[in-house]
Protein backbone atom coordinates (compact mmCIF):
# COMPACT_ATOMS: atom_id res chain seq x y z
CA UNK A 1 0.00 0.00 0.00
CA UNK A 2 2.87 2.35 0.84
CA UNK A 3 4.44 1.67 -2.57
CA UNK A 4 1.10 2.41 -4.26
CA UNK A 5 0.93 5.70 -2.33
CA UNK A 6 4.35 6.74 -3.52
CA UNK A 7 3.79 5.75 -7.14
CA UNK A 8 0.43 7.54 -7.13
CA UNK A 9 1.99 10.62 -5.55
CA UNK A 10 4.79 10.65 -8.13
CA UNK A 11 2.30 10.35 -11.01
CA UNK A 12 0.07 13.12 -9.60
CA UNK A 13 3.08 15.35 -8.94
CA UNK A 14 4.28 14.84 -12.50
CA UNK A 15 0.78 15.64 -13.80
CA UNK A 16 0.67 18.88 -11.76
CA UNK A 17 4.14 19.86 -12.95
CA UNK A 18 3.43 19.15 -16.61
CA UNK A 19 -0.07 20.65 -16.47
CA UNK A 20 1.14 23.83 -14.78
CA UNK A 21 3.96 24.35 -17.28
CA UNK A 22 1.76 23.66 -20.32
CA UNK A 23 -1.00 26.00 -19.12
CA UNK A 24 1.47 28.79 -18.31
CA UNK A 25 3.15 28.47 -21.73
CA UNK A 26 -0.22 28.34 -23.54
CA UNK A 27 -1.34 31.56 -21.81
CA UNK A 28 1.93 33.32 -22.63
CA UNK A 29 1.73 32.20 -26.28
CA UNK A 30 -1.88 33.35 -26.49
CA UNK A 31 -0.74 36.71 -25.09
CA UNK A 32 1.51 37.21 -28.13
CA UNK A 33 -1.21 36.05 -30.52
CA UNK A 34 0.26 32.62 -31.15
CA UNK A 35 -2.10 29.66 -31.57
CA UNK A 36 -2.40 26.61 -29.31
CA UNK A 37 0.84 24.74 -28.60
CA UNK A 38 -0.22 21.44 -26.99
CA UNK A 39 -3.76 22.00 -25.71
CA UNK A 40 -6.37 22.70 -28.42
CA UNK A 41 -8.08 25.20 -26.11
CA UNK A 42 -9.81 27.03 -28.98
CA UNK A 43 -11.73 23.85 -29.86
CA UNK A 44 -12.41 23.14 -26.17
CA UNK A 45 -13.72 26.69 -25.70
CA UNK A 46 -16.00 26.28 -28.69
CA UNK A 47 -17.23 22.92 -27.39
CA UNK A 48 -17.88 24.35 -23.91
CA UNK A 49 -19.75 27.33 -25.40
CA UNK A 50 -22.07 25.08 -27.43
CA UNK A 51 -22.53 22.14 -25.07
CA UNK A 52 -25.15 22.08 -22.35
CA UNK A 53 -24.51 20.86 -18.81
CA UNK A 54 -27.05 18.07 -19.43
CA UNK A 55 -25.24 16.87 -22.56
CA UNK A 56 -24.27 13.18 -22.42
CA UNK A 57 -20.55 13.77 -23.08
CA UNK A 58 -20.40 16.53 -20.47
CA UNK A 59 -22.16 14.31 -17.97
CA UNK A 60 -19.65 11.53 -18.64
CA UNK A 61 -16.88 14.02 -17.97
CA UNK A 62 -18.40 14.96 -14.58
CA UNK A 63 -18.93 11.32 -13.66
CA UNK A 64 -15.29 10.58 -14.55
CA UNK A 65 -14.14 13.51 -12.40
CA UNK A 66 -16.31 12.36 -9.50
CA UNK A 67 -15.06 8.77 -9.81
CA UNK A 68 -11.42 9.89 -9.98
CA UNK A 69 -11.89 12.10 -6.92
CA UNK A 70 -13.60 9.37 -4.93
CA UNK A 71 -10.89 6.91 -6.01
CA UNK A 72 -8.18 9.23 -4.72
CA UNK A 73 -10.07 9.74 -1.46
CA UNK A 74 -10.42 5.99 -0.93
CA UNK A 75 -6.69 5.46 -1.51
CA UNK A 76 -5.75 8.38 0.75
CA UNK A 77 -8.10 7.54 3.60
CA UNK A 78 -7.66 3.77 3.56
CA UNK A 79 -6.38 2.78 6.99
CA UNK A 80 -2.92 1.31 6.83
CA UNK A 81 -0.96 -0.57 9.37
CA UNK A 82 1.79 1.69 10.68
CA UNK A 83 5.30 1.01 9.38
CA UNK A 84 6.73 1.97 12.75
CA UNK A 85 5.59 2.68 16.28
CA UNK A 86 6.84 5.89 17.91
CA UNK A 87 8.23 5.54 21.41
CA UNK A 88 7.18 7.92 24.18
CA UNK A 89 9.25 11.12 24.34
CA UNK A 90 12.60 10.40 25.95
CA UNK A 91 15.94 12.13 26.06
CA UNK A 92 16.02 15.50 24.32
CA UNK A 93 17.15 15.40 20.71
CA UNK A 94 16.51 11.66 20.22
CA UNK A 95 13.24 10.61 18.62
CA UNK A 96 12.81 6.84 18.49
CA UNK A 97 10.51 4.39 16.73
CA UNK A 98 10.12 0.64 16.67
CA UNK A 99 9.95 -1.18 13.38
CA UNK A 100 6.47 -2.75 13.16
CA UNK A 101 7.43 -6.08 11.59
CA UNK A 102 10.13 -6.80 14.14
CA UNK A 103 7.75 -5.83 16.92
CA UNK A 104 5.12 -8.22 15.59
CA UNK A 105 7.58 -11.12 15.50
CA UNK A 106 8.82 -10.22 18.97
CA UNK A 107 5.33 -10.05 20.46
CA UNK A 108 4.28 -13.24 18.66
CA UNK A 109 7.28 -15.04 20.12
CA UNK A 110 6.40 -13.75 23.63
CA UNK A 111 2.81 -14.91 23.23
CA UNK A 112 4.07 -18.29 22.01
CA UNK A 113 5.86 -18.80 25.33
CA UNK A 114 2.60 -18.63 27.29
CA UNK A 115 1.70 -21.92 28.94
CA UNK A 116 -0.81 -23.78 26.82
CA UNK A 117 0.05 -21.92 23.57
CA UNK A 118 1.64 -24.00 20.84
CA UNK A 119 2.20 -21.12 18.44
CA UNK A 120 1.15 -17.49 18.14
CA UNK A 121 1.27 -14.58 15.75
CA UNK A 122 0.78 -10.89 16.44
CA UNK A 123 -0.41 -8.22 14.04
CA UNK A 124 -0.02 -4.57 14.95
CA UNK A 125 -2.61 -2.09 13.74
CA UNK A 126 -2.90 1.64 14.37
CA UNK A 127 -4.65 1.29 17.72
CA UNK A 128 -4.49 -2.38 18.66
CA UNK A 129 -2.48 -5.56 18.57
CA UNK A 130 -4.25 -8.72 17.53
CA UNK A 131 -2.77 -11.96 18.77
CA UNK A 132 -3.83 -15.24 17.19
CA UNK A 133 -2.71 -18.28 19.10
CA UNK A 134 -3.18 -22.01 18.84
CA UNK A 135 -3.56 -24.05 21.95
CA UNK A 136 -3.61 -27.72 22.69
CA UNK A 137 -5.57 -27.22 25.90
CA UNK A 138 -9.34 -27.15 26.10
CA UNK A 139 -9.50 -24.10 28.34
CA UNK A 140 -9.26 -21.55 25.54
CA UNK A 141 -10.59 -18.67 27.63
CA UNK A 142 -7.86 -19.01 30.25
CA UNK A 143 -5.13 -19.30 27.61
CA UNK A 144 -6.56 -16.26 25.80
CA UNK A 145 -6.46 -14.22 29.01
CA UNK A 146 -2.87 -15.26 29.75
CA UNK A 147 -1.73 -14.52 26.18
CA UNK A 148 -3.41 -11.09 26.23
CA UNK A 149 -1.89 -10.25 29.63
CA UNK A 150 1.56 -11.33 28.49
CA UNK A 151 1.46 -9.28 25.31
CA UNK A 152 0.08 -6.25 27.19
CA UNK A 153 2.90 -6.51 29.73
CA UNK A 154 5.59 -6.71 27.05
CA UNK A 155 3.99 -3.82 25.16
CA UNK A 156 4.20 -1.79 28.36
CA UNK A 157 7.93 -2.56 28.60
CA UNK A 158 8.48 -1.15 25.12
CA UNK A 159 7.28 2.33 26.20
CA UNK A 160 5.23 3.24 23.15
CA UNK A 161 4.01 6.80 22.73
CA UNK A 162 0.44 5.57 22.21
CA UNK A 163 -0.72 2.53 24.16
CA UNK A 164 -2.18 -0.24 22.01
CA UNK A 165 -5.14 -2.37 22.99
CA UNK A 166 -4.58 -6.11 22.91
CA UNK A 167 -7.07 -8.51 21.36
CA UNK A 168 -6.30 -12.18 21.64
CA UNK A 169 -7.92 -15.10 19.85
CA UNK A 170 -7.14 -18.67 20.74
CA UNK A 171 -8.00 -21.66 18.63
CA UNK A 172 -7.98 -24.83 20.62
CA UNK A 173 -6.63 -27.88 18.86
CA UNK A 174 -6.84 -31.36 20.28
CA UNK A 175 -3.48 -33.03 20.66
CA UNK A 176 -3.08 -36.12 18.44
CA UNK B 1 10.56 3.81 8.39
CA UNK B 2 12.54 6.88 9.31
CA UNK B 3 10.94 9.99 10.75
CA UNK B 4 11.38 11.87 7.48
CA UNK B 5 9.77 9.01 5.57
CA UNK B 6 6.80 9.03 7.92
CA UNK B 7 6.36 12.76 7.40
CA UNK B 8 6.57 12.25 3.63
CA UNK B 9 3.94 9.48 3.69
CA UNK B 10 1.57 11.61 5.78
CA UNK B 11 2.20 14.57 3.47
CA UNK B 12 1.47 12.44 0.40
CA UNK B 13 -1.82 11.30 1.86
CA UNK B 14 -2.80 14.86 2.80
CA UNK B 15 -2.12 16.15 -0.73
CA UNK B 16 -3.92 13.20 -2.36
CA UNK B 17 -6.87 13.82 -0.02
CA UNK B 18 -7.06 17.49 -1.04
CA UNK B 19 -6.79 16.64 -4.76
CA UNK B 20 -9.41 13.90 -4.37
CA UNK B 21 -11.75 16.31 -2.59
CA UNK B 22 -11.35 18.98 -5.28
CA UNK B 23 -12.00 16.50 -8.11
CA UNK B 24 -14.93 14.86 -6.28
CA UNK B 25 -16.54 18.23 -5.47
CA UNK B 26 -16.14 19.46 -9.07
CA UNK B 27 -17.51 16.18 -10.39
CA UNK B 28 -20.42 16.15 -7.93
CA UNK B 29 -21.35 19.73 -8.85
CA UNK B 30 -21.27 18.86 -12.56
CA UNK B 31 -23.33 15.70 -12.09
CA UNK B 32 -25.90 17.52 -9.92
CA UNK B 33 -26.22 20.46 -12.29
CA UNK B 34 -26.45 18.23 -15.37
CA UNK B 35 -29.20 16.27 -13.60
CA UNK B 36 -31.19 19.48 -13.08
CA UNK B 37 -30.56 20.00 -9.37
CA UNK B 38 -30.72 23.79 -9.97
CA UNK B 39 -33.58 23.64 -12.47
CA UNK B 40 -33.92 22.57 -16.09
CA UNK B 41 -32.82 25.97 -17.42
CA UNK B 42 -29.54 25.66 -15.55
CA UNK B 43 -29.03 22.13 -16.91
CA UNK B 44 -29.74 23.29 -20.47
CA UNK B 45 -27.34 26.25 -20.26
CA UNK B 46 -23.94 25.90 -22.00
CA UNK B 47 -20.95 24.95 -19.89
CA UNK B 48 -19.30 28.25 -20.77
CA UNK B 49 -22.11 30.77 -20.86
CA UNK B 50 -21.96 34.02 -22.77
CA UNK B 51 -21.73 36.20 -19.65
CA UNK B 52 -18.69 34.38 -18.33
CA UNK B 53 -17.08 34.30 -21.76
CA UNK B 54 -17.54 38.07 -22.21
CA UNK B 55 -16.19 38.74 -18.72
CA UNK B 56 -13.06 36.67 -19.47
CA UNK B 57 -12.50 38.49 -22.77
CA UNK B 58 -13.09 41.94 -21.18
CA UNK B 59 -10.59 41.21 -18.41
CA UNK B 60 -8.13 39.16 -20.44
CA UNK B 61 -5.16 41.08 -19.01
CA UNK B 62 -5.46 40.37 -15.34
CA UNK B 63 -7.28 37.04 -15.82
CA UNK B 64 -4.39 35.83 -17.98
CA UNK B 65 -1.84 37.13 -15.47
CA UNK B 66 -3.58 35.48 -12.54
CA UNK B 67 -4.02 32.20 -14.43
CA UNK B 68 -0.33 32.19 -15.40
CA UNK B 69 0.66 32.84 -11.79
CA UNK B 70 -1.57 30.02 -10.54
CA UNK B 71 -0.26 27.65 -13.25
CA UNK B 72 3.36 28.42 -12.33
CA UNK B 73 2.51 27.91 -8.65
CA UNK B 74 0.92 24.52 -9.45
CA UNK B 75 3.96 23.50 -11.54
CA UNK B 76 6.34 24.56 -8.75
CA UNK B 77 4.35 22.58 -6.20
CA UNK B 78 4.33 19.55 -8.54
CA UNK B 79 8.10 19.82 -8.91
CA UNK B 80 8.68 20.00 -5.15
CA UNK B 81 6.31 17.10 -4.54
CA UNK B 82 7.95 14.99 -7.27
CA UNK B 83 11.40 15.65 -5.82
CA UNK B 84 10.21 14.44 -2.44
CA UNK B 85 9.22 11.09 -3.99
CA UNK B 86 12.48 10.66 -5.86
CA UNK B 87 14.94 11.97 -3.25
CA UNK B 88 13.19 12.37 0.12
CA UNK B 89 16.18 13.33 2.28
CA UNK B 90 19.45 12.57 0.57
CA UNK B 91 22.41 11.78 2.78
CA UNK B 92 24.92 14.58 3.06
CA UNK B 93 28.28 14.00 1.34
CA UNK B 94 30.31 16.61 3.15
CA UNK B 95 29.85 18.53 6.35
CA UNK B 96 31.27 21.96 6.95
CA UNK B 97 33.04 22.19 10.30
CA UNK B 98 34.37 25.72 10.01
CA UNK B 99 33.99 28.56 7.54
CA UNK B 100 36.13 31.65 7.88
CA UNK B 101 38.35 34.10 6.04
CA UNK B 102 41.23 31.62 6.05
CA UNK B 103 39.22 28.93 4.36
CA UNK B 104 36.71 26.24 5.01
CA UNK B 105 37.10 22.94 6.85
CA UNK B 106 34.93 20.09 5.66
CA UNK B 107 34.64 16.45 6.60
CA UNK B 108 33.39 13.44 4.68
CA UNK B 109 29.88 12.73 6.01
CA UNK B 110 30.36 9.03 5.20
CA UNK B 111 33.24 8.88 7.67
CA UNK B 112 31.05 10.52 10.31
CA UNK B 113 28.27 7.99 9.60
CA UNK B 114 30.70 5.06 9.93
CA UNK B 115 32.02 6.39 13.23
CA UNK B 116 28.52 6.95 14.59
CA UNK B 117 27.45 3.43 13.52
CA UNK B 118 30.50 2.00 15.32
CA UNK B 119 29.62 4.01 18.43
CA UNK B 120 26.08 2.70 18.31
CA UNK B 121 27.21 -0.90 17.81
CA UNK B 122 29.36 -0.62 20.94
CA UNK B 123 26.25 -1.12 23.06
CA UNK B 124 25.74 -4.73 24.15
CA UNK B 125 22.03 -4.26 23.36
CA UNK B 126 22.79 -3.65 19.67
CA UNK B 127 23.42 -6.45 17.18
CA UNK B 128 23.99 -4.18 14.19
CA UNK B 129 23.72 -0.51 13.29
CA UNK B 130 23.58 1.86 10.36
CA UNK B 131 23.83 5.63 10.34
CA UNK B 132 23.59 8.47 7.88
CA UNK B 133 23.65 12.23 8.14
CA UNK B 134 20.79 14.17 6.59
CA UNK B 135 19.83 17.81 6.54
CA UNK B 136 16.26 18.79 5.80
CA UNK B 137 15.90 21.97 7.78
CA UNK B 138 17.79 20.51 10.73
CA UNK B 139 20.99 18.51 10.79
CA UNK B 140 20.09 15.00 11.89
CA UNK B 141 21.54 11.54 12.36
CA UNK B 142 19.27 8.84 10.92
CA UNK B 143 20.12 5.75 12.95
CA UNK B 144 18.90 2.19 12.51
CA UNK B 145 19.74 -0.30 15.24
CA UNK B 146 19.08 -4.03 15.31
CA UNK B 147 18.30 -4.74 18.94
CA UNK B 148 20.14 -7.87 20.07
CA UNK B 149 18.14 -10.89 21.22
CA UNK B 150 17.36 -10.17 24.86
CA UNK B 151 18.40 -6.54 24.37
CA UNK B 152 16.46 -3.60 25.74
CA UNK B 153 15.25 -1.00 23.21
CA UNK B 154 15.15 1.70 25.90
CA UNK B 155 18.78 0.98 26.75
CA UNK B 156 19.71 1.52 23.10
CA UNK B 157 17.93 4.85 23.13
CA UNK B 158 19.70 5.86 26.34
CA UNK B 159 23.02 4.83 24.78
CA UNK B 160 22.30 7.13 21.83
CA UNK B 161 21.30 10.02 24.10
CA UNK B 162 24.21 9.67 26.52
CA UNK B 163 27.07 8.54 24.30
CA UNK B 164 26.47 8.51 20.55
CA UNK B 165 24.80 11.88 20.11
CA UNK B 166 27.04 13.88 22.51
CA UNK B 167 30.15 12.47 20.83
CA UNK B 168 28.84 13.28 17.36
CA UNK B 169 27.87 16.79 18.48
CA UNK B 170 31.26 17.34 19.99
CA UNK B 171 33.09 16.02 16.91
CA UNK B 172 31.10 18.19 14.56
CA UNK B 173 30.86 21.21 16.86
CA UNK B 174 27.12 21.23 16.30
CA UNK B 175 25.03 21.35 19.46
CA UNK B 176 21.87 21.43 17.37
CA UNK B 177 22.52 17.96 15.89
CA UNK B 178 19.44 15.76 16.47
CA UNK B 179 18.96 12.02 16.10
CA UNK B 180 16.19 9.80 14.85
CA UNK B 181 16.47 6.19 15.91
CA UNK B 182 14.66 3.28 14.27
CA UNK B 183 14.83 0.15 16.39
CA UNK B 184 14.39 -3.29 14.88
CA UNK B 185 13.72 -5.95 17.46
CA UNK B 186 15.65 -9.15 16.84
CA UNK B 187 13.88 -11.95 15.04
CA UNK B 188 13.49 -14.49 17.84
CA UNK B 189 13.25 -17.33 15.34
CA UNK B 190 16.51 -16.47 13.58
CA UNK B 191 19.41 -18.85 14.13
CA UNK B 192 23.07 -17.96 13.85
CA UNK B 193 26.01 -20.28 13.20
CA UNK B 194 28.75 -20.09 15.78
Amino acid sequence: MRILDRVLSAVLALALLAGGVVVAVEILLAGVDRGPWVVPYDRWREWAATTAWSNGEARLLWIALLAAGLGLLVVALWRRRPASLPLAPGPAGVAAELDRRGTERWLGERAGRVEGVSQARARVRATAVRVRAESVTTDGAEVRRRAADTVARHLGELGLARPLRVKAEVRSRRSP
Amino acid sequence: MSGATGVRDRGNRAVVTVLGLLLALAGAYGVARSAGAWGSASAAAPLLDRGLRDALVDNAGWVGGTATFVAVLVAWFGWRWLRLQVAPSPSLRRLTLGDGQDGRTTIDAGAVSDAVARDLSASSHVAGARARVVEDGVLRLELTAEVAAGGDPQAVRTHVAEHVLPRARSALGRDDLAAHLLLRLADPTARTLE
